[in-house]
């Protein structure tokens, strides 16, 4: 479970606010979207939560964590509950795809003979088992990606945080991926996944939480999220829609059914 | 209060699970991702050792130039005999009262009564000449019975013969006190130089290797956001980085105690000429050799290492960068 109460945050560079009077809870096995303009207070939401920054105000829970008062030696050990999926995937050059997953468990302490099975469980889930002798930069952007989901998964942890994990995809590997969380988050973890990508977030039904410059504009359930795609389908009425029009009209790929469009970029990837 | 109870025992269940998961710290692999670490940064490494062996090189020859300054210091102290000379209507009693006394002034290490006698057998073998052709001629010992003493501190000298000189029946004093004031100062300055060019090529050395490592660091700060971001403790994330420290200054404290041997097989010559001219000889060098390996592996590895955590403690610490850079 997080759960934000009241919180305000300011930057430390210049003062300016990135959190203002925050409050929304993530329950278990949920699914949450965090949308917004590049600067709206998304990215500091998720550092808030992965213990890099801290609030001014507010009080913060992240599992039995209460963040306002955590110390710095038991950071380790909520990072270790949280897998965490960056934009620009951040894997080590010099490791394989083996050892970039492993990685994770060896921070821990986990014998050899445990995290050879458990790599390549999770690397069959993320389909690159085959591509586990391969360095990342013998990989495409999306098979970077998914080495990036899999050593985040491969802790087992309650929550994955991804920080636009679609920022450098095409939409096709875009879907790819959104699907693997879908995945992911119907093996029983919470899941959230911060973007811009309206479009991408348009062919799910989750929770939608926006936000915009750093308060929380809407905070859409999943049932209604579902209802809202269904409404934009023949004709989006523009009050209807929390987010913005203009970022939807620049996306017609957003019509092509999600799991076409995975197949598509398989083949495509094979070929 | 309650929910504060219950919040550190689920903290102690996350933390038992952890525990169940992994365990301690994998030593053996962070031992070898800190060596991998040196080989793969070789350019780095071959710098941080080239640097590190060269100041580890000059602190070295400074020690033992240090170190053969005080054998001379010694040697000079031995030979520095004051010559007390009794006078020469003294009785036996009076002349051994003088014996007592000068053995209880501060700093006489040693006190030997010469008699007239033996002193002029001395002189004439000495010189050379035969005691029947003197006597021959006429010639009456003219040489009073004297102490030979020995003084301890040099650095104390006059004091000490002031005290000398003020002993009961002692008619007068030789020393050579010029020699003993030339020989205090070049010690205090030479000491000093060396204990300073110690002093600076360590610092140096310190500050060289944490910036070597210091730029690996920056290669690598992926790599340690990535630690971080899985939970990486900070003992984790230093090990190997200590490692690496550590192998750096175990190398460079061999290629420096090579050098050093190479250097006083080749120029050790020199030196021991130089204290032939003040009447000393070179320290036995063969002697200090396993406490100079000891001194030189030591100092590399302190150094080094404590240069890695120099630069590696400023990282550790950093959470708001990387938030920055992802925002």
């Amino acid at each position: 479970m997080i759960e934000f109460k009241n919180v305000k945050m300011r930057y430390k560079t210049n003062g300016a606010v990135a959190l203002d009077d925050v409050s929304v809870r993530i329950d278990d096995g949920e699914f949450v979207f965090i949308v917004g303009a590049s600067g709206a207070g998304k990215s500091s939401f998720l550092n808030v939560i992965m213990g890099q920054e801290k609030v001014d105000s507010g009080i913060v829970r992240v599992g039995p964590y209460t963040l306002n008062t955590i110390r710095r030696r038991q950071l380790p050990y909520l990072r270790r509950m949280l897998g965490i999926v960056f934009q620009d995937f951040r894997l080590i050059p010099k490791m394989t795809v083996y050892d970039n997953v492993a990685f994770a468990l060896r921070v821990i302490g986990m014998r050899e003979r445990k995290i050879t099975k458990r790599v390549r469980y999770v690397l069959k889930l993320v389909d690159l088992s085959h591509k586990a002798d391969s360095f990342p930069h013998q990989l495409s952007q999306g098979e970077r990606q998914r080495v990036a989901i899999a050593r985040a998964l491969i802790n087992n942890p309650g929550v994955i945080i991804a920080d636009e994990p679609t920022g450098n995809l095409d939409p096709v590997l875009s879907g790819e991926i959104m699907s693997l969380f879908d995945k992911i988050n119907a093996l029983g973890a919470t899941v959230v996944v911060v973007t811009h990508d309206l479009e991408l977030v348009h062919q799910f039904d989750h929770r939608i939480v926006t936000i915009e410059n750093g308060r929380i504009l809407s905070d859409i359930p999943a049932k209604n999220a579902g209802e809202l795609i269904k409404k934009e389908e023949p004709a989006a009425p523009q009050e209807e829609v929390p987010l913005s029009q203009e970022n939807e009209a620049e996306t017609p790929e957003a019509e092509v059914p999600l799991q076409e469009a995975v197949k598509e970029g398989e083949e495509a990837e094979n070929a | 209060m309650p929910k504060k109870e219950k919040e550190s025992r689920e903290i102690k269940k996350q933390r038992k699970a952890n525990k169940k998961r992994g365990g301690g710290l994998n030593t053996s692999y962070l031992t070898k991702m800190g060596a991998h670490n040196l080989i793969a940064n070789r350019s780095m490494s071959f710098s941080s050792i080239s640097v590190l062996s060269a100041c580890l090189l000059l602190i070295g020859i400074s020690m033992i130039i240090i170190l053969n300054i005080q054998n001379l210091v010694q040697d000079v102290e031995k030979q520095n005999v004051i010559i007390a000379f009794i006078d020469e209507g003294a009785d036996d009693t009076q002349i051994a009262k003088v014996g007592t006394d000068l053995r209880a002034v501060p700093d006489v290490i040693g006190v030997e009564f010469v008699s007239k006698e033996a002193a002029y057998e001395e002189q004439l073998r000495e010189f050379g000449v035969d005691r029947e052709l003197f006597e021959s001629a006429g010639v009456q010992n003219p040489l009073p019975d004297a102490y030979r003493i020995s003084v301890g501190n040099l650095e104390e000298f006059n004091k000490t013969l002031e005290s000398i000189k003020a002993v009961e029946n002692i008619d007068s004093v030789r020393e050579s006190q010029e020699v003993v004031n030339q020989i205090t100062t070049m010690q205090s300055s030479i000491t000093a130089i060396c204990v300073m060019l110690v002093a600076v090529l360590s610092i140096v050395s310190i500050f060289i290797v944490s910036n070597t490592i210091k730029i690996t660091m920056v290669s690598r700060k992926i790599d340690i956001q990535v630690m971080k971001s899985v939970g990486a403790t900070s003992l984790f994330i230093c090990w190997p980085f200590m490692i690496e420290g550590i192998i750096i200054g175990l190398i460079s404290g061999g290629i420096s105690l090579g050098l050093t041997v190479l250097v006083e097989h080749f120029e050790g010559g020199a030196m021991t000429s130089l204290l032939e001219m003040f009447g000393s000889t070179a320290i036995d060098f063969g002697a200090y050799l396993p406490m100079l390996s000891v001194a030189y592996i030591a100092s590399g590895v302190i150094i080094s290492s404590f240069g890695s955590l120099v630069s590696i403690r400023k990282y550790l610490k950093r959470e708001g960068s990387e938030a920055s850079e992802l925002a």
